[in-house]
Parts: structure tokens; C-alpha cells; sequence
């Protein structure tokens, strides 16, 4: 035992298993944990607990909701776009997108992409709940998916059995531009992004 | 030690926030694994040098001690952007990649199964039709590499030239007999008790034509579903005979279920 207490060290333990927790992070969170207030901690217990028991995937787009406030407020929201359905690989993604303030469509959530050399197929990613909302009557006013995955090797073959799957049912499929960041400069731009960018170029 | 490399991505795996660990099968040491810390990060120069399938030149801080090496650099050397453009090209640049990865062993240098592979997924990346064809050249020939060139001229047991044989002969039955190195006449396997796997004469036709012909003809020729089938699962039973432990390819798998 490196420390003096149990507690601390399965304390420590459990912080490192957090994804970008490294060992030394994890003895600074829990130290700090010891230090706060009973309450405080109590607080932050019940929020994981909360968030482990409350929270399910949307019935409608498969992003992270509330038991309670299921469909998520995106897909009742009678504001949005309801003709626009943008499908990401992951609830990050959505966040992304909400950030810019520009789109204002609908969502659907693979939760990931098809992963060949890693075995992941069509069968594990949201692909049924996907066209199960498609052929529900309420969604016939869906005109245009927009394919946002990330242009990995995955990504790409995804979005081609994405388009596969979803063009003989009469809809527009476009998938997000691929090119060079703002603010960076050509110079510095490596081949592939550079080519992705010429190809994708648009009238001025 | 500092050492520069061509290689060709044969897998990338997420590791931590902002870094991957890669498989490479590089032209000067063979099959390595390497870490290109930070390559995942907005900043980073060479995020798409590590996508799998790409062509790439590499600066490795090597040690002769350590599994797994780091990468200080990477740049594209040819991206293959076409093979992203149909699910074939995908499918046949997946089990070329899983293959020589699950049958070829750390760091013995093989600059001939190299240039097979940057070749072949050249290849893929510009043709236009029959794309299959290039794996099962690419089987043909690695297989052939690590020492196990199949016969398909004479007959494995009786040496005997198979087609001339098969000429004359009543019953023009072939068995594929991996343990002998390659195909037998089935009166000859039968004459000696053993039971190959029975194999059309169509499908040995064509897998020597395959292992014959240019690369450049082999978008030209056309293989029937069922035959392509049975090219496979010869290429399959011969590979897996001959490599210790080589699993079902994974990409196949999840490839069939896309072009269903």
C-alpha cells in the first residue's frame, strides 16, 4: 500500500480509471475531495449517482437525456428545423454543433462509427433506431440528413453506407466540407486535407 | 536512435486524450508499433498521416529495448484519398492491411512484402472496377513472400502436369491439399487415402491467371460471384494452413454485412 490509508488509495485508484486522469491528477483530486466540506462531497456523490441513474438515451435521436425529460428538449423543441436531420457519431458532437448557433435541425446519435478491422459493424451502432424513426409516420417531414461523421477512414465508411442505406428513400443525403481550419495557413496544410479542400471548393 | 522510415499505416488506435498507437509495416524494419504522441491534437501537423491504408515517411526515436517506438515526425507520402470513394476499394484495402498484420511477425525486415503492399493499395486507390481481384493477387503473392508458394501447374503428390493430365482424363476432379503445398488430381489424393478439399477446375484456372497477370490487367478481368467465392475460400484454407493462428479477417466479416 502506497498510502497511509485505503480509503485514499481506492479513492485514487477509481479517479485514474477517468479517461485523461493520470496517477498524479488523481492523488491531487483526491486530496482535494479530503479537504472540501462533508456537504460539498455529498454533492458531487449524488450528482454521479444522479447521472448514472437518471440519465438514458433519447428515444428520438439516441442523445443523452433526462428519464423525465424523454423525448430530449432538441427533438420537442417545435422552434427547429424539424426538415433537417444531422447524424454525428457521439453526444460530444451534438455539442459541437449547438455551440455554433447556425444549425438548427434535428439530430440523430450513432454512438460510434463502423470500426472493420475492430469488428464494429452496422449492428452496433444506432443505425435501426435511425430508420425506425424515418419510417415512423410523425417523421415524413425529415427531407435532408446531413452526414457529419469525422473524415477518418471509419468515418468515410460510414457515411458510404449511410448514403447507401438512406438515398432509395427519396431523400437529400449531403455530408459536411472537408478543408482547412480558419486561421491556419495553406503553407502548413498537409496533402490530404489540401486535397479534400480543392475538391470541395464552392463559387465566390 | 533517430532512424527514418516509409511505412504503411496497418492500424491506429485511440490512446489517451490526444495521441494514437500504430501498427506500421515499414520498408526498413518490417512490422513495428509506434506511438505518435499528440497527433491527435488540433495542433498537430500530422493528424492524417496516421489514418490506416496511408503512405507514409516516418521519423521513429527508435530503441532495440523498447515494444513499442516513438514517432518525433510523419508526412504523407501518397494519401490512397481514392480508396475512401466506394465501399469495395474499402473492403479491399481493410483485408490487405488486417492480413499482413495478423500473418507477417515483429520487425523482420521484407522490402518485397512491402513494395507489395504500397503497390496494391496504389492499385485499389486508382482503379475503377473488379477491385476484389487485387486481394486475391495480394494473397497469391504474400503467401508466396513468406514461403509458401502454392502449385498450381503440377500435381502436388504425383508431379505429374495437372492440365495436361486433365485432358485425357475421365474425371477432371482437383483437391486443394494445403499440407502438400498447393493442388493434387483427385485420383492421385484418393490412390494415396487422403481427402483434400474438392475445388473446380475453373476456380485453380483463375487464381493462376490472377498470380499471372499484370497488375494493370486485373481491373479488366470479371469473376463470377460464385467462383470469386471459391477463389476465396481456397486462398483462405491455404493461408490458414500455412499461418499458424491466423483468425477469420475481421474487415471481411463487417464488410459482408455492408454490401448485402
Amino acid at each position: 500500500m502506497r498510502y497511509t490509508s485505503q480509503a485514499i488509495e481506492t479513492l485514487i485508484e477509481e479517479f485514474a480509471k477517468l479517461p485523461g486522469i493520470g496517477k498524479k491528477t488523481a492523488q491531487r483530486l483526491a486530496l482535494h475531495v479530503l479537504r472540501e466540506k462533508k456537504e460539498d462531497v455529498e454533492l458531487l456523490a449524488k450528482a454521479l449517482m444522479d447521472a448514472k441513474e437518471i440519465v438514458v438515451y433519447c428515444s428520438e435521436c439516441q442523445n443523452m437525456t433526462d428519464k423525465h425529460n424523454n423525448p430530449c428538449s432538441i427533438c420537442t423543441n417545435q422552434k427547429r428545423n424539424r426538415s433537417m436531420l444531422c447524424i454525428v457519431e457521439s453526444p460530444s458532437d451534438v455539442i459541437a454543433f449547438e455551440k455554433t448557433n447556425q444549425y438548427t435541425g434535428l439530430y440523430h446519435v450513432l454512438h460510434g462509427v463502423i470500426s472493420p478491422l475492430d469488428g464494429i459493424g452496422p449492428d452496433d451502432l444506432k443505425l435501426k433506431e435511425l430508420l425506425a424513426r424515418l419510417s415512423a409516420a410523425g417523421s415524413q417531414s425529415i427531407k435532408e440528413i446531413i452526414l457529419a461523421l469525422n473524415p477518418t477512414v471509419e468515418g468515410e465508411t460510414t457515411v458510404l453506407y449511410l448514403s447507401k442505406l438512406l438515398k432509395p428513400l427519396g431523400l437529400k443525403v449531403s455530408r459536411i466540407a472537408r478543408g482547412i481550419p480558419i486561421g491556419s495557413e495553406l503553407e502548413y496544410t498537409d496533402e490530404a486535407t489540401l486535397t479534400r479542400a480543392l475538391e470541395g471548393r464552392s463559387d465566390v | 536512435m533517430i532512424k527514418k522510415c516509409e511505412a504503411i499505416v496497418l492500424r491506429s488506435i485511440d490512446y489517451r486524450d490526444q495521441s494514437k498507437i500504430l501498427t506500421l509495416y515499414t520498408k526498413e524494419f518490417g512490422r513495428i508499433s509506434a506511438i505518435a504522441k499528440g497527433c491527435r491534437s488540433p495542433q498537430s501537423k500530422y493528424a492524417s498521416a496516421f489514418e490506416v491504408g496511408s503512405h507514409i515517411n516516418a521519423v521513429l526515436y527508435k530503441k532495440s529495448t523498447r515494444e513499442v517506438q516513438n514517432i518525433s515526425d510523419a508526412s504523407v507520402k501518397t494519401a490512397f484519398l481514392g480508396i475512401t470513394a466506394s465501399l469495395e476499394k474499402l473492403s479491399a484495402m481493410h483485408q490487405i492491411v488486417e492480413l499482413i498484420r495478423l500473418a507477417t511477425e515483429d520487425e523482420e525486415m521484407q522490402p518485397k512484402i512491402f513494395a507489395l503492399l504500397a503497390e496494391t493499395l496504389w492499385r485499389v486507390d486508382q482503379s475503377k472496377r473488379n477491385i476484389g481481384n487485387f486481394f486475391f493477387y495480394f494473397q497469391v503473392k504474400l503467401v508466396t513472400l513468406l514461403g509458401f508458394k502454392p502449385s498450381f501447374e503440377e500435381c502436388v503428390l504425383s508431379g505429374k502436369n495437372i492440365w495436361k493430365e486433365l485432358e485425357s482424363a475421365d474425371e477432371k476432379l482437383l483437391a486443394l491439399l494445403p499440407e502438400h503445398g498447393g493442388i493434387a488430381l483427385r485420383r492421385e489424393a484418393e490412390l494415396r487415402g487422403l481427402s483434400g478439399r474438392a475445388i473446380s477446375i475453373q476456380a485453380v484456372r483463375l487464381i493462376q491467371l490472377l498470380a499471372s497477370s499484370a497488375m494493370d490487367d486485373l481491373e479488366n478481368l470479371r469473376l463470377q460471384d460464385g467462383v470469386a467465392g471459391e477463389i476465396a475460400q481456397i486462398l483462405d484454407t491455404y493461408f490458414r494452413f500455412h499461418i499458424e493462428d491466423l483468425p477469420p479477417l475481421r474487415s471481411r466479416e463487417v464488410f459482408n454485412q455492408l454490401t448485402q
